[in-house]
């Protein structure tokens, strides 16, 4: 996983754009569970229409199962957990861990 | 499972509080129900496959420890577990998505009941539920399945030895 860390951004940023109108954005950082094993925390920014409760399962399933299987993440020693968003609700929440790519 | 499903309806509840509703705290209690109910899912599912007592099935509910229930499912969504039938059984993708689901929601309990700095959304939350929710519904597609009998021993007794 370490010797994929270079070209990660570029396997987040290849998933996120499979997703047009869905995703909007994608961030991560790389550090520790809660029970202090290695982790990489996903953050992802849903459009508000895909963030709809009809819609929503659907759409956090198939972005959570894009990014373990293009990431090969059952090959990782890094737990994955996935968190999601509304783009309305990180306007207006403006968090920086969800801005941008981030590796910590 | 009527506590497992009583559960999963109020982590349904918490998931929209009312304007007057103290938001936070309804978020958080909803993702930590959603946890529990996926948790008492499980325990008494395997608990039900124990012919002891009433009291002997108690206490045994109460020996399922988090953090090996995470470590077995961990090992089934790598694709790493190993039951004990031979060969070994292939894990249906309703299992891999209990197992997936069983990791997010623990990791998300302890954030929304220790971690007072993260604040949550609604989206946030409800996707946890969607998660729980999907769980039940991959679970009972399986349960009473040989290979989900065996990812129930390895909950209650940890991985097979190698």
């Amino acid at each position: 996983m370490i010797a994929q860390l270079k070209d990660l951004d570029q396997r987040v940023h290849d998933a996120a754009m499979s997703f047009p109108g869905v995703v909007v954005r994608i961030g991560y950082s790389i550090g520790h569970d809660w029970n202090g094993d290695p982790a990489i925390f996903f953050r992802v920014v849903l459009s508000d229409d895909a963030s709809r409760p009809e819609v929503l399962a659907d759409n956090t399933g198939r972005v959570g199962g894009k990014l373990f299987d293009d990431l090969r993440l059952d090959d990782s020693d890094y737990t994955p957990y996935f968190y999601f968003r509304s783009k309305s609700e990180q306007d207006q929440q403006k968090d920086p861990e969800w801005q941008s790519l981030t590796i910590s | 499972m009527a506590i497992a499903d009583d559960l999963l309806t109020l982590a349904s509840h918490l998931t929209t509080p009312a304007a007057t509703d103290p938001e936070q705290a309804w978020f958080r209690r909803s993702i930590s129900t959603a946890y529990y109910a996926l948790f008492h899912l499980l325990v008494q599912e395997a608990a039900q496959r124990w012919n002891g007592s009433p009291t002997a099935r108690l206490g045994l509910e109460r020996t399922f420890k988090h953090d090996q229930m995470k470590e077995v499912s961990r090992a089934v969504s790598t694709g790493s577990w190993r039951g004990w039938s031979t060969p070994h059984l292939p894990v249906p993708y309703e299992l891999r998505d209990v197992a997936k689901s069983f990791i997010g929601l623990q990791e998300a309990r302890h954030q929304a009941d220790y971690n007072n700095e993260k604040q949550w959304t609604q989206t946030e939350v409800a996707a946890k539920f969607s998660d729980a929710r999907t769980a039940f519904q991959n679970w009972k597609r399986i349960s009473g399945r040989p290979v989900a009998d065996e990812y129930l021993l390895s909950l209650t007794i940890g991985k097979k030895r190698e």
